[in-house]
């Protein structure tokens, strides 16, 4: 066996190593990048501080600031009440979870987020986003707009 | 926000250098003297690898540079194989990644306004066909296809680069329409261009643009009916030539049974497996294999042939390889900002995809081999550029999608903290009136 085949047949774990070293490390890189994509598009959710009422026109215009836990409701216990609308007592709620607001309710019949109807038990909510309440239609926004008729 | 993009990749570029130097260092004692064209060329790879990552950084601050990191890692092991079988076919394909990396960075530059592509769209396709259709009659024959042109003594493929042009025209006809009747022009391109490919005998192009259309058209529709359906006439279609040409009924004989026309046409698959099977787990060594035993060892068989001087695991590895391409590939699509982009990158990534799983499952016998060749690592020009465009593709999306994330990051920073002063400034003028 030849010096050359000696170092050879070595070198073929050492080739191997460095292949196997490569991929554990795109997989750590891929993860920890994955994790910061996910960190940044939260606080692009977190932003939203606000929800802007288009629908019923008695409501139109006002503006309410998000706390930790919002109901939405005819109810006047509610952080967001609409008194005049065909929405129950207490009929969704926005929470503050895990970093993110996200939007939930037991009634999701004639309910929809951008559209599409709400299936998940909890939907995190972005700026930007259109929710759908029986005749109740608000966006989410990042910072209080100009707009609106009178404050919440 | 940068470390979005490329999260500490220093060290997985230094584990690619490491290769390069230790494969090269190796191949200088190769012939039993030392060669110092070995380390010369190896020396040119190293700068190439560096050269391309740090273009990528300058060109696009936000491009993925771990998908560039598993090019480089492809490409330089296509180096190091190419190299050990023939230093002057090595030259040539160092001059195409030159090329292809030339094109990967107009690309790059390029998708930053995609709207080109679209109003080329049509100008693409009627290109596409007519190539097709002039090879037809002033096609050259190689390897069985007559898929190639000469120009100025150069021989091009150029049904690589109807695949490049595949992956925008599906891009924008998806992008506005989902129902199939609104999709007929884009369905009887891609049925031209297979039946021109097929003519040609070039089979495997013909299964790639299938493919690819099928998954690019169901990501894109999420009609899984229409999907299932274009899918059974493509195993019609696939039927009908398997009828019709003596080619593909030759194929299908071969894979079927390489050993029984071992002498004559299954001589190219049997040695194939014998070399990998030769191998074993952990592979003969760099330069100790027998690599021209096999019939095309360095374009369609190169797998086989690092299979035997890198072992199976190692093949196993370089297909993780892709795979971890694929995934990045997908990624970016999922964060593109539009649609149009989105199916784009996604049109990139399968047709890598698709390629590699076509030459490689080809290799292994687990499908029928067609003569397409492993993207970034076997010996061929077309191939190369091809390959490079379709990365640049994908950094550019990617660098675009990340240069909007940053923006939308620090603006919301930037709103947060107005909001934040507009109501420390109210709190102020509250107490001031109490």
């Amino acid at each position: 066996m030849s010096a050359y085949e000696v170092v050879s047949s070595i070198m073929r774990y050492v080739f191997l190593g460095t292949l196997l070293y490569f991929i554990v490390l795109l997989i750590v890189r891929s993860i920890s990048e994955w994790r910061y994509l996910r960190m940044a598009q939260r606080i692009l959710q977190l932003s939203i501080h606000w929800i802007l009422v288009i629908e019923p026109e008695k409501y139109r215009g006002k503006w309410f600031p998000l706390k930790e836990y919002n109901d939405i409701g005819s109810g006047s216990e509610c952080e967001i009440p609409l008194a005049q609308t065909e929405l129950k007592a207490r009929h969704a709620r926005i929470v503050l979870k895990n970093g993110e607001y996200r939007f939930s309710t037991k009634k999701r019949r004639y309910c929809e987020i951008n559209g599409q109807p709400v299936i998940r038990r909890e939907t995190p909510l972005a700026d930007g986003d259109i929710i759908w309440i029986q005749d109740v239609c608000f966006i989410c926004h990042r910072t209080r707009g100009k707009e609106g008729l009178d404050d919440a | 926000m940068r470390k979005l993009r490329h999260a500490r990749c220093a060290s997985a570029l230094g584990v690619v250098l490491l290769f390069i130097l230790a494969a090269f260092s190796l191949l200088a004692f190769h012939e039993g003297s030392f060669d110092a064209g070995a380390l010369l060329f190896g020396g040119v790879v190293l700068l190439t690898v560096l050269l391309s990552y740090c273009l990528l950084a300058c060109f696009a601050a936000h491009a993925d540079r771990l998908l560039m990191l598993i090019v480089c890692f492809l490409y330089a092991l296509g180096m190091v194989m190419q190299y050990r079988i023939s230093p002057e076919t090595a030259l040539h394909q160092l001059i195409m990644l030159g090329i292809g990396l030339v094109g990967m960075l107009l690309m790059l530059i390029l998708m930053r306004k995609p709207r080109i592509f679209r109003i080329l769209s049509i100008p693409m396709a009627l290109l596409s066909l007519g190539i097709l259709a002039a090879l037809l009659f002033v096609g050259k024959e190689s390897g069985g296809a007559r898929n190639w042109i000469s120009i100025g003594g150069i021989l091009f493929q150029p049904s690589e680069f109807v695949k490049v042009a595949l992956v925008f025209l599906l891009a924008d006809a998806l992008t506005d329409h989902t129902h199939v009747k609104d999709l007929l022009p884009i369905l009887l391109f891609v049925m031209v261009a297979i039946s021109l490919l097929v003519l040609q005998r070039d089979l495997g192009a013909a299964m790639l643009l299938a493919g690819v259309f099928l998954l690019v058209f169901f990501v894109a529709t999420s009609n899984i009916r229409a999907t299932l359906a274009a899918m059974l006439l493509g195993g019609a279609g696939a039927y009908a030539s398997y009828l019709l040409f003596d080619h593909v009924r030759a194929r299908i004989a071969i894979w079927q049974d390489p050993w029984a026309t071992y002498s004559t046409s299954g001589y190219q698959i049997a040695q194939g497996l014998m070399a990998i099977a030769s191998g074993g787990l952990w592979g003969l060594g760099l330069g100790l294999g027998s690599p021209k035993m096999i019939p095309a060892y360095h374009t369609d068989y190169i797998f086989a042939v690092i299979c035997e001087e890198f072992g199976i695991v190692f093949g196993i590895g370089v297909i993780m390889l892709y795979l971890l391409l694929v995934v990045r590939g997908v990624l970016i699509s999922l964060n593109a900002q539009d649609r149009f982009s989105m199916l784009a990158a996604f049109g990139a990534t399968a047709l890598l995809a698709v390629q590699t799983f076509v030459i490689i499952g080809g290799v292994i016998k687990l499908i029928p081999l067609t003569g397409i060749t492993m993207p970034f690592v076997s010996y061929g020009g077309s191939s190369m550029i091809a390959c490079m465009l379709l990365v640049g593709i994908l950094e550019g999306i990617a660098a675009q999608s990340g240069t909007l994330l940053e923006d939308a990051l620090i603006r919301a920073a930037d709103e947060t903290l107005s909001a934040a002063q507009e109501d420390a400034t109210e709190m102020e003028c509250e107490e001031d009136a109490q």
